[in-house]
Protein backbone atom coordinates (compact mmCIF):
# COMPACT_ATOMS: atom_id res chain seq x y z
CA UNK A 1 0.00 0.00 0.00
CA UNK A 2 1.55 3.62 -1.17
CA UNK A 3 2.49 5.69 1.53
CA UNK A 4 -0.23 8.26 0.90
CA UNK A 5 -3.14 5.63 1.08
CA UNK A 6 -1.80 4.34 4.45
CA UNK A 7 -1.82 8.19 5.77
CA UNK A 8 -5.30 8.61 4.14
CA UNK A 9 -6.68 5.24 5.85
CA UNK A 10 -5.22 6.52 9.38
CA UNK A 11 -6.92 9.85 8.74
CA UNK A 12 -10.12 7.86 7.71
CA UNK A 13 -10.17 6.06 11.08
CA UNK A 14 -9.09 9.28 13.07
CA UNK A 15 -12.64 10.91 12.12
CA UNK A 16 -14.46 7.97 12.11
CA UNK A 17 -13.84 7.72 16.31
CA UNK A 18 -14.24 11.59 16.29
CA UNK A 19 -17.59 11.23 14.98
CA UNK A 20 -18.43 8.06 17.07
CA UNK A 21 -17.80 10.26 20.50
CA UNK A 22 -19.74 13.41 18.75
CA UNK A 23 -22.83 14.19 21.05
CA UNK A 24 -26.25 12.81 19.05
CA UNK A 25 -27.33 16.70 18.08
CA UNK A 26 -24.38 17.14 16.02
CA UNK A 27 -24.63 13.92 13.78
CA UNK A 28 -27.71 14.93 12.98
CA UNK A 29 -26.52 18.04 11.18
CA UNK A 30 -24.67 16.22 8.34
CA UNK A 31 -23.52 18.73 6.46
CA UNK A 32 -22.15 20.58 9.48
CA UNK A 33 -20.68 17.16 10.96
CA UNK A 34 -18.94 16.22 7.45
CA UNK A 35 -17.78 20.09 7.21
CA UNK A 36 -16.15 19.39 11.12
CA UNK A 37 -14.77 16.12 10.15
CA UNK A 38 -13.18 17.70 6.44
CA UNK A 39 -11.78 20.94 8.42
CA UNK A 40 -10.25 18.44 11.24
CA UNK A 41 -8.11 16.57 8.30
CA UNK A 42 -7.22 19.85 6.84
CA UNK A 43 -5.32 20.64 9.87
CA UNK A 44 -4.00 16.91 10.06
CA UNK A 45 -2.40 17.59 6.33
CA UNK A 46 -0.88 21.01 6.98
CA UNK A 47 0.56 19.76 10.73
CA UNK A 48 2.36 16.87 9.07
CA UNK A 49 3.67 18.72 6.60
CA UNK A 50 5.21 21.45 8.91
CA UNK A 51 6.68 17.51 10.49
CA UNK A 52 8.05 16.85 7.06
CA UNK A 53 9.28 20.37 6.38
CA UNK A 54 7.65 21.16 3.39
CA UNK A 55 7.95 17.64 2.29
CA UNK A 56 5.30 15.15 1.04
CA UNK A 57 4.33 13.93 4.25
CA UNK A 58 5.29 10.20 5.78
CA UNK A 59 2.98 7.92 7.81
CA UNK A 60 4.91 9.11 11.19
CA UNK A 61 4.53 12.39 10.56
CA UNK A 62 0.54 11.89 9.40
CA UNK A 63 0.43 9.81 13.13
CA UNK A 64 2.31 12.51 14.89
CA UNK A 65 -0.03 15.24 13.50
CA UNK A 66 -3.02 13.39 14.60
CA UNK A 67 -1.50 12.98 18.07
CA UNK A 68 -0.79 16.53 18.24
CA UNK A 69 -4.95 16.88 17.87
CA UNK A 70 -5.92 15.46 21.15
CA UNK A 71 -8.07 12.70 21.96
CA UNK A 72 -11.04 12.50 19.97
CA UNK A 73 -13.31 12.17 23.53
CA UNK A 74 -11.70 15.56 24.57
CA UNK A 75 -12.39 17.06 20.91
CA UNK A 76 -16.05 15.75 21.31
CA UNK A 77 -16.22 17.02 24.93
CA UNK A 78 -16.05 20.34 24.07
CA UNK A 79 -19.26 20.00 22.24
CA UNK A 80 -20.84 18.73 25.32
CA UNK A 81 -20.61 22.35 27.40
CA UNK A 82 -22.71 23.47 24.76
CA UNK A 83 -25.97 25.38 26.47
CA UNK A 84 -26.00 27.75 29.86
CA UNK A 85 -26.03 25.49 33.40
CA UNK A 86 -29.24 26.45 35.18
CA UNK A 87 -29.58 23.95 38.25
CA UNK A 88 -29.18 20.70 36.28
CA UNK A 89 -31.14 21.64 33.27
CA UNK A 90 -29.82 24.04 30.84
CA UNK A 91 -30.91 27.52 30.57
CA UNK A 92 -32.03 26.59 27.03
CA UNK A 93 -34.01 23.93 27.66
CA UNK A 94 -35.81 25.37 30.96
CA UNK A 95 -38.90 26.90 28.96
CA UNK A 96 -39.21 23.41 27.16
CA UNK A 97 -38.91 21.62 30.45
CA UNK A 98 -41.30 24.35 32.37
CA UNK A 99 -44.18 23.72 28.95
CA UNK A 100 -44.14 19.92 29.82
CA UNK A 101 -44.29 20.25 33.11
CA UNK A 102 -47.49 22.77 32.43
CA UNK A 103 -48.85 20.19 30.10
CA UNK A 104 -48.52 17.42 31.96
CA UNK A 105 -50.05 18.89 34.76
CA UNK A 106 -52.82 19.92 33.12
CA UNK A 107 -53.56 16.80 30.84
CA UNK A 108 -53.06 14.38 34.74
CA UNK A 109 -55.44 17.32 36.41
CA UNK A 110 -58.01 16.85 32.94
CA UNK A 111 -58.03 13.05 33.19
CA UNK A 112 -59.08 12.90 36.78
CA UNK A 113 -61.51 15.85 36.62
CA UNK A 114 -63.05 14.03 34.21
CA UNK A 115 -62.81 10.56 35.88
CA UNK A 116 -64.59 11.81 39.01
CA UNK A 117 -67.19 13.95 37.17
CA UNK A 118 -68.59 10.69 35.54
CA UNK A 119 -68.04 8.80 38.53
CA UNK A 120 -69.96 11.37 40.39
CA UNK A 121 -72.67 11.05 37.95
CA UNK A 122 -73.56 7.58 39.01
CA UNK A 123 -76.25 6.92 41.32
CA UNK A 124 -75.27 6.10 44.80
CA UNK A 125 -71.63 7.42 44.16
CA UNK A 126 -69.51 8.06 46.96
CA UNK A 127 -68.71 11.40 47.05
CA UNK A 128 -65.72 11.75 49.74
CA UNK A 129 -64.43 8.48 48.31
CA UNK A 130 -64.75 9.59 44.64
CA UNK A 131 -62.74 12.92 45.17
CA UNK A 132 -60.15 12.13 47.22
CA UNK A 133 -59.43 9.07 44.67
CA UNK A 134 -59.22 11.70 42.15
CA UNK A 135 -56.72 13.50 44.34
CA UNK A 136 -54.65 10.77 44.83
CA UNK A 137 -54.83 10.08 41.22
CA UNK A 138 -53.59 13.91 40.83
CA UNK A 139 -50.82 13.69 43.33
CA UNK A 140 -49.65 10.07 41.96
CA UNK A 141 -49.67 11.54 38.08
CA UNK A 142 -48.02 14.84 38.85
CA UNK A 143 -45.14 12.87 41.22
CA UNK A 144 -44.61 10.52 38.21
CA UNK A 145 -44.62 13.15 35.61
CA UNK A 146 -42.60 15.54 37.69
CA UNK A 147 -39.97 12.57 38.04
CA UNK A 148 -40.22 11.30 34.18
CA UNK A 149 -39.84 14.62 32.89
CA UNK A 150 -37.37 15.84 34.63
CA UNK A 151 -35.05 12.81 34.41
CA UNK A 152 -35.49 13.29 30.84
CA UNK A 153 -34.63 17.13 30.40
CA UNK A 154 -31.56 16.71 32.84
CA UNK A 155 -30.19 13.94 30.40
CA UNK A 156 -30.55 15.59 27.32
CA UNK A 157 -29.12 18.76 29.01
CA UNK A 158 -26.29 17.14 29.69
CA UNK A 159 -26.01 15.74 26.11
CA UNK A 160 -25.98 19.41 25.44
CA UNK A 161 -29.58 19.38 23.49
CA UNK A 162 -31.03 22.60 22.20
CA UNK A 163 -34.58 23.75 21.29
CA UNK A 164 -33.71 24.21 18.12
CA UNK A 165 -32.54 20.43 18.00
CA UNK A 166 -36.21 18.80 18.62
CA UNK A 167 -37.61 21.04 15.56
CA UNK A 168 -34.66 19.79 13.24
CA UNK A 169 -34.67 16.51 14.21
CA UNK A 170 -38.48 16.16 13.64
CA UNK A 171 -37.60 17.65 9.78
CA UNK A 172 -34.65 15.73 8.72
CA UNK A 173 -36.98 12.60 9.93
CA UNK A 174 -39.67 13.82 7.79
CA UNK A 175 -37.54 14.32 4.90
CA UNK A 176 -35.24 10.94 5.21
CA UNK A 177 -38.59 9.06 4.83
CA UNK A 178 -39.57 10.73 2.05
CA UNK A 179 -35.94 9.48 0.80
CA UNK A 180 -36.34 6.61 1.60
CA UNK A 181 -39.73 6.21 -0.10
CA UNK A 182 -37.94 7.27 -3.27
CA UNK A 183 -34.59 5.65 -3.62
CA UNK A 184 -33.28 2.42 -2.43
CA UNK A 185 -30.34 2.88 -0.01
CA UNK A 186 -26.76 0.87 -0.86
CA UNK A 187 -25.96 -1.22 1.62
CA UNK A 188 -24.12 0.31 4.51
CA UNK A 189 -21.84 -1.65 7.40
CA UNK A 190 -24.36 -2.77 9.97
CA UNK A 191 -23.96 -1.71 13.30
CA UNK A 192 -23.91 -3.98 16.21
CA UNK A 193 -26.96 -2.15 18.00
CA UNK A 194 -29.22 0.43 16.72
CA UNK A 195 -29.14 3.59 16.54
CA UNK A 196 -29.63 6.75 18.95
CA UNK A 197 -32.28 7.69 17.17
CA UNK A 198 -34.32 4.60 17.57
CA UNK A 199 -33.48 4.20 20.81
CA UNK A 200 -34.24 7.33 21.89
CA UNK A 201 -37.98 6.52 19.92
CA UNK A 202 -38.22 3.64 21.98
CA UNK A 203 -37.39 4.72 25.17
CA UNK A 204 -39.82 7.68 25.26
CA UNK A 205 -42.58 5.76 23.71
CA UNK A 206 -41.65 3.19 26.23
CA UNK A 207 -42.01 5.72 29.25
CA UNK A 208 -45.19 7.25 27.78
CA UNK A 209 -47.33 3.65 26.95
CA UNK A 210 -46.01 2.71 30.54
CA UNK A 211 -47.00 5.80 32.49
CA UNK A 212 -50.62 5.30 30.59
CA UNK A 213 -50.86 1.87 31.75
CA UNK A 214 -49.60 2.66 34.96
CA UNK A 215 -51.57 5.45 36.15
CA UNK A 216 -54.27 4.58 33.86
CA UNK A 217 -57.81 6.23 34.95
CA UNK A 218 -60.00 5.01 32.87
CA UNK A 219 -60.81 1.81 35.03
CA UNK A 220 -62.35 3.83 37.53
CA UNK A 221 -64.95 5.17 35.62
CA UNK A 222 -67.13 1.95 35.38
CA UNK A 223 -65.72 0.06 38.26
CA UNK A 224 -69.12 -1.66 38.32
CA UNK A 225 -68.45 -3.64 35.20
CA UNK A 226 -64.91 -4.11 35.54
CA UNK A 227 -65.29 -5.94 39.13
CA UNK A 228 -68.08 -7.91 37.67
CA UNK A 229 -66.11 -8.81 34.29
CA UNK A 230 -62.58 -8.22 34.48
CA UNK A 231 -61.59 -8.12 38.26
CA UNK A 232 -57.97 -8.75 37.84
CA UNK A 233 -57.35 -6.83 34.80
CA UNK A 234 -56.18 -2.90 36.45
CA UNK A 235 -53.79 -5.17 38.19
CA UNK A 236 -52.49 -6.75 34.99
CA UNK A 237 -52.28 -3.58 33.24
CA UNK A 238 -50.07 -2.06 36.22
CA UNK A 239 -48.24 -4.85 35.78
CA UNK A 240 -47.50 -4.45 31.68
CA UNK A 241 -47.37 -0.55 32.34
CA UNK A 242 -44.20 -1.51 34.98
CA UNK A 243 -42.45 -3.42 32.31
CA UNK A 244 -42.86 -1.56 29.60
CA UNK A 245 -41.83 1.62 31.70
CA UNK A 246 -38.53 -0.17 33.00
CA UNK A 247 -37.79 -1.02 29.08
CA UNK A 248 -38.61 2.86 28.27
CA UNK A 249 -35.72 4.07 31.16
CA UNK A 250 -33.44 1.50 29.36
CA UNK A 251 -33.73 2.58 26.19
CA UNK A 252 -33.84 5.78 26.65
CA UNK A 253 -30.37 5.68 28.80
CA UNK A 254 -28.91 3.53 25.69
CA UNK A 255 -29.88 6.69 23.97
CA UNK A 256 -28.20 8.72 25.42
CA UNK A 257 -25.26 6.61 26.52
CA UNK A 258 -24.57 6.46 22.72
CA UNK A 259 -20.94 4.49 21.71
CA UNK A 260 -19.95 3.79 25.57
CA UNK A 261 -19.03 0.29 24.70
CA UNK A 262 -19.04 -1.00 28.69
CA UNK A 263 -22.28 0.92 29.61
CA UNK A 264 -24.05 -0.44 26.49
CA UNK A 265 -23.47 -3.28 26.77
CA UNK A 266 -24.54 -3.31 31.32
CA UNK A 267 -27.95 -1.73 30.06
CA UNK A 268 -28.62 -4.50 26.77
CA UNK A 269 -27.94 -6.88 29.83
CA UNK A 270 -30.32 -5.06 31.80
CA UNK A 271 -32.57 -4.69 28.91
CA UNK A 272 -33.20 -8.67 29.09
CA UNK A 273 -35.11 -8.19 32.76
CA UNK A 274 -38.33 -6.24 31.18
CA UNK A 275 -38.01 -9.35 29.16
CA UNK A 276 -38.09 -11.91 31.55
CA UNK A 277 -40.90 -10.28 33.17
CA UNK A 278 -42.62 -10.40 29.96
CA UNK A 279 -42.18 -14.54 29.10
CA UNK A 280 -43.42 -14.73 33.07
CA UNK A 281 -46.16 -12.82 32.53
CA UNK A 282 -47.13 -14.69 29.27
CA UNK A 283 -46.20 -18.04 30.94
CA UNK A 284 -48.60 -17.37 33.95
CA UNK A 285 -51.20 -16.55 31.59
CA UNK A 286 -50.43 -19.81 29.63
CA UNK A 287 -50.39 -22.19 32.42
CA UNK A 288 -53.01 -20.18 33.76
CA UNK A 289 -55.66 -20.36 31.11
CA UNK A 290 -58.77 -19.92 33.43
CA UNK A 291 -57.54 -16.26 33.54
CA UNK A 292 -58.76 -15.61 29.82
CA UNK A 293 -61.29 -17.84 29.54
CA UNK A 294 -63.29 -16.81 32.97
CA UNK A 295 -63.12 -13.32 31.13
CA UNK A 296 -63.59 -13.86 27.80
CA UNK A 297 -66.20 -16.79 27.50
CA UNK A 298 -68.29 -15.32 29.49
CA UNK A 299 -68.07 -12.29 27.41
CA UNK A 300 -68.61 -14.07 23.73
CA UNK A 301 -69.69 -17.47 24.54
CA UNK A 302 -70.30 -18.33 20.72
CA UNK A 303 -66.79 -16.92 20.30
CA UNK A 304 -63.59 -18.37 19.89
CA UNK A 305 -61.40 -15.50 21.19
CA UNK A 306 -59.52 -16.95 24.18
CA UNK A 307 -58.01 -19.80 22.20
CA UNK A 308 -56.56 -17.15 19.93
CA UNK A 309 -55.66 -15.08 22.78
CA UNK A 310 -53.81 -18.23 24.24
CA UNK A 311 -52.02 -18.43 20.80
CA UNK A 312 -51.08 -15.15 20.27
CA UNK A 313 -49.52 -15.47 23.99
CA UNK A 314 -47.67 -18.67 23.12
CA UNK A 315 -46.42 -16.78 20.00
CA UNK A 316 -45.15 -13.84 22.07
CA UNK A 317 -43.42 -16.16 24.82
CA UNK A 318 -41.56 -17.57 21.80
CA UNK A 319 -40.41 -13.84 20.66
CA UNK A 320 -39.59 -13.11 23.89
CA UNK A 321 -37.18 -16.00 24.37
CA UNK A 322 -35.59 -14.96 21.35
CA UNK A 323 -35.63 -11.23 22.27
CA UNK A 324 -33.63 -12.30 25.05
CA UNK A 325 -31.31 -14.59 23.13
CA UNK A 326 -30.69 -11.04 20.28
CA UNK A 327 -29.59 -9.36 23.01
CA UNK A 328 -27.48 -11.56 24.56
CA UNK A 329 -25.68 -11.91 21.17
CA UNK A 330 -25.48 -7.77 21.07
CA UNK A 331 -23.50 -7.99 24.32
CA UNK A 332 -21.13 -10.24 22.65
CA UNK A 333 -21.05 -8.75 19.46
CA UNK A 334 -20.00 -5.59 20.88
CA UNK A 335 -17.43 -7.19 22.95
CA UNK A 336 -16.07 -8.97 19.98
CA UNK A 337 -16.20 -6.49 17.35
CA UNK A 338 -17.14 -3.40 18.95
CA UNK A 339 -19.91 -1.11 17.70
CA UNK A 340 -18.52 -1.51 14.23
CA UNK A 341 -15.33 -3.28 12.28
CA UNK A 342 -13.95 0.35 11.88
CA UNK A 343 -13.27 1.10 15.38
CA UNK A 344 -10.76 -1.71 16.21
CA UNK A 345 -9.39 -0.30 12.90
CA UNK A 346 -8.12 3.23 14.20
CA UNK A 347 -6.88 1.57 17.15
CA UNK A 348 -4.87 -0.88 15.21
CA UNK A 349 -3.68 1.70 12.95
CA UNK A 350 -2.66 4.02 15.26
CA UNK A 351 -0.35 1.57 17.31
CA UNK A 352 0.94 0.85 13.92
CA UNK A 353 0.35 -2.61 13.21
CA UNK B 1 0.98 23.87 32.55
CA UNK B 2 3.47 21.16 32.71
CA UNK B 3 5.59 20.64 29.62
CA UNK B 4 8.64 18.66 30.98
CA UNK B 5 7.17 16.37 33.88
CA UNK B 6 10.07 13.97 33.30
CA UNK B 7 12.83 16.30 34.08
CA UNK B 8 10.82 17.06 37.59
CA UNK B 9 11.97 15.81 40.81
CA UNK B 10 10.13 12.61 42.29
CA UNK B 11 9.79 14.69 45.58
CA UNK B 12 8.40 17.38 43.56
CA UNK B 13 4.64 18.34 44.47
CA UNK B 14 2.97 17.58 40.82
CA UNK B 15 4.45 14.15 41.57
CA UNK B 16 0.66 13.61 43.54
CA UNK B 17 -2.12 12.30 41.17
CA UNK B 18 -4.58 15.07 43.26
CA UNK B 19 -2.24 17.56 42.83
CA UNK B 20 -1.89 17.43 38.96
CA UNK B 21 -5.06 17.00 38.56
CA UNK B 22 -6.05 20.01 40.07
CA UNK B 23 -3.88 21.77 38.34
CA UNK B 24 -4.77 20.79 35.41
CA UNK B 25 -8.50 21.29 35.80
CA UNK B 26 -7.57 24.83 37.30
CA UNK B 27 -5.48 25.26 34.08
CA UNK B 28 -8.36 24.42 31.76
CA UNK B 29 -10.84 26.29 33.68
CA UNK B 30 -8.90 29.50 33.33
CA UNK B 31 -8.26 29.21 29.53
CA UNK B 32 -11.23 27.94 28.49
CA UNK B 33 -12.07 32.34 28.02
CA UNK B 34 -8.77 33.33 27.90
CA UNK B 35 -8.54 30.76 24.38
CA UNK B 36 -11.72 31.90 22.92
CA UNK B 37 -10.69 35.64 23.11
CA UNK B 38 -7.29 34.78 21.62
CA UNK B 39 -8.22 33.12 18.83
CA UNK B 40 -10.66 36.26 18.52
CA UNK B 41 -7.42 38.36 18.75
CA UNK B 42 -6.02 36.86 15.74
CA UNK B 43 -9.06 36.66 13.54
CA UNK B 44 -9.36 40.01 14.18
CA UNK B 45 -6.18 40.70 12.57
CA UNK B 46 -7.42 39.66 9.46
CA UNK B 47 -9.90 41.94 8.61
CA UNK B 48 -9.86 41.04 4.58
CA UNK B 49 -8.94 37.93 3.78
CA UNK B 50 -9.61 35.66 6.90
CA UNK B 51 -7.76 33.33 8.63
CA UNK B 52 -7.84 29.30 9.03
CA UNK B 53 -7.62 27.16 11.98
CA UNK B 54 -4.02 25.93 11.45
CA UNK B 55 -2.70 29.39 10.73
CA UNK B 56 -4.22 30.81 13.76
CA UNK B 57 -2.78 28.24 16.03
CA UNK B 58 0.84 28.91 14.53
CA UNK B 59 0.12 32.83 15.25
CA UNK B 60 -1.03 31.98 18.82
CA UNK B 61 1.78 30.24 19.04
CA UNK B 62 4.53 32.56 17.98
CA UNK B 63 2.61 35.41 19.98
CA UNK B 64 2.29 33.92 22.95
CA UNK B 65 5.68 32.83 22.93
CA UNK B 66 3.95 28.85 23.17
CA UNK B 67 2.94 29.75 26.78
CA UNK B 68 -1.25 29.69 24.88
CA UNK B 69 -1.24 25.94 23.76
CA UNK B 70 -4.62 25.56 22.45
CA UNK B 71 -4.82 21.32 22.06
CA UNK B 72 -5.41 21.65 18.46
CA UNK B 73 -8.65 19.61 17.64
CA UNK B 74 -10.28 21.71 20.64
CA UNK B 75 -9.95 24.70 18.38
CA UNK B 76 -12.53 23.80 15.93
CA UNK B 77 -15.57 23.29 18.04
CA UNK B 78 -14.61 26.18 19.58
CA UNK B 79 -14.69 28.23 16.32
CA UNK B 80 -17.67 26.42 15.19
CA UNK B 81 -19.53 27.86 18.58
CA UNK B 82 -18.41 31.33 17.58
CA UNK B 83 -19.66 30.91 14.25
CA UNK B 84 -23.10 29.83 15.57
CA UNK B 85 -23.18 32.44 18.13
CA UNK B 86 -22.76 34.71 14.70
CA UNK B 87 -19.30 36.07 16.16
CA UNK B 88 -17.94 34.40 13.18
CA UNK B 89 -18.09 33.73 9.41
CA UNK B 90 -16.50 31.57 7.67
CA UNK B 91 -15.71 30.18 3.58
CA UNK B 92 -13.98 27.99 1.79
CA UNK B 93 -11.28 29.32 -0.20
CA UNK B 94 -8.51 27.25 -1.89
CA UNK B 95 -4.58 28.24 -0.52
CA UNK B 96 -1.24 26.32 -1.65
CA UNK B 97 -3.14 23.75 -3.37
CA UNK B 98 -5.61 23.12 -0.53
CA UNK B 99 -8.96 23.80 0.40
CA UNK B 100 -8.72 26.01 3.91
CA UNK B 101 -12.00 26.85 6.25
CA UNK B 102 -11.41 30.78 6.81
CA UNK B 103 -12.84 32.43 9.40
CA UNK B 104 -13.69 36.21 9.87
CA UNK B 105 -15.56 38.18 12.10
CA UNK B 106 -18.73 39.71 11.53
CA UNK B 107 -20.16 43.62 12.46
CA UNK B 108 -21.28 42.13 15.79
CA UNK B 109 -18.48 39.84 16.26
CA UNK B 110 -16.12 42.54 15.91
CA UNK B 111 -18.15 45.15 18.38
CA UNK B 112 -18.37 42.06 21.24
CA UNK B 113 -14.65 41.26 20.59
CA UNK B 114 -13.98 45.21 21.94
CA UNK B 115 -16.27 44.33 24.70
CA UNK B 116 -14.59 41.11 25.69
CA UNK B 117 -11.16 42.56 25.41
CA UNK B 118 -12.20 45.79 27.25
CA UNK B 119 -13.95 43.60 29.91
CA UNK B 120 -10.77 41.64 30.10
CA UNK B 121 -8.42 44.74 30.64
CA UNK B 122 -9.60 46.03 32.87
CA UNK B 123 -10.28 42.92 34.82
CA UNK B 124 -6.59 42.15 34.52
CA UNK B 125 -5.89 46.11 35.53
CA UNK B 126 -7.94 45.79 38.73
CA UNK B 127 -6.85 42.44 40.08
CA UNK B 128 -3.09 43.34 39.12
CA UNK B 129 -1.80 45.02 42.60
CA UNK B 130 -3.50 41.83 44.05
CA UNK B 131 -0.56 39.86 42.21
CA UNK B 132 1.83 42.12 42.13
CA UNK B 133 1.42 42.48 38.74
CA UNK B 134 1.81 45.71 36.49
CA UNK B 135 -0.91 46.35 33.98
CA UNK B 136 -0.58 49.12 31.80
CA UNK B 137 -3.54 49.80 29.69
CA UNK B 138 -3.57 52.14 26.40
CA UNK B 139 -5.38 54.89 27.66
CA UNK B 140 -4.29 57.66 25.29
CA UNK B 141 -5.68 55.33 22.25
CA UNK B 142 -8.82 53.84 23.86
CA UNK B 143 -11.37 54.81 26.66
CA UNK B 144 -13.06 52.03 28.15
CA UNK B 145 -16.93 52.24 29.20
CA UNK B 146 -17.32 52.70 32.79
CA UNK B 147 -20.25 51.05 32.24
CA UNK B 148 -19.90 48.16 30.72
CA UNK B 149 -16.43 47.98 29.97
CA UNK B 150 -16.18 47.74 25.95
CA UNK B 151 -12.73 49.23 24.72
CA UNK B 152 -13.72 52.35 22.45
CA UNK B 153 -11.11 54.06 19.94
CA UNK B 154 -10.80 57.45 20.94
CA UNK B 155 -11.94 58.75 17.35
CA UNK B 156 -13.64 61.97 17.04
CA UNK B 157 -17.01 61.74 16.38
CA UNK B 158 -18.06 58.56 18.98
CA UNK B 159 -20.82 59.88 21.44
CA UNK B 160 -22.18 56.21 22.85
CA UNK B 161 -21.10 52.81 23.69
CA UNK B 162 -22.04 50.89 20.73
CA UNK B 163 -22.72 47.87 23.42
CA UNK B 164 -24.35 49.09 26.28
CA UNK B 165 -25.61 52.67 24.91
CA UNK B 166 -24.22 54.83 27.15
CA UNK B 167 -23.20 58.59 26.55
CA UNK B 168 -19.68 58.46 26.65
CA UNK B 169 -19.27 62.03 25.74
CA UNK B 170 -16.64 64.10 28.04
CA UNK B 171 -14.70 60.90 28.82
CA UNK B 172 -11.98 61.57 26.12
CA UNK B 173 -8.04 61.81 28.06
Amino acid sequence: MSNENESKILIEAFKDEVKKKLPFWLKTRVTELIDFLNELEDHIWDKATEYSQGKDPEIMHVREAIIAMGSPRKIAKEFRTRGTPKFFITEELWPGYYKGLIFAAVVILFINVLTMSIKLAQPGADIGGTVGEAFEGTFAGFAFAFAGITIMFVQLSYHGFLPEDFKRLAKEQEKMDKKIKKIKKPRKTKSVIPTSGSYLFEGIMGLVAGGVLVFYPFIDINRAYFEAWMPALPGWLKLVGGIMLISGVIRFSQALIGKNLRLQQVFLTLGIIPMCLNLALFLQLHFNPHLIFNVLDSRFPASNVGRTILAIIIVLSILSVIGMLQEIKKVVDLELKGFDQKESDFEKLMNGQ
Amino acid sequence: MFRNIKTYRPEALIESEKIRSYVESFESELLRGISTLSALAIIQRHPEEGVYGYQLLKELEQETQKTLVIEEGTLYPILRKLERDGLLVSERKESSGRPRKYYELTEEGNKLYYHMIGFFSKLLEAIGPLMEIDIKLPDKKYIYCPNCANKIPQIAGIRFCNICGLNIEGLEK
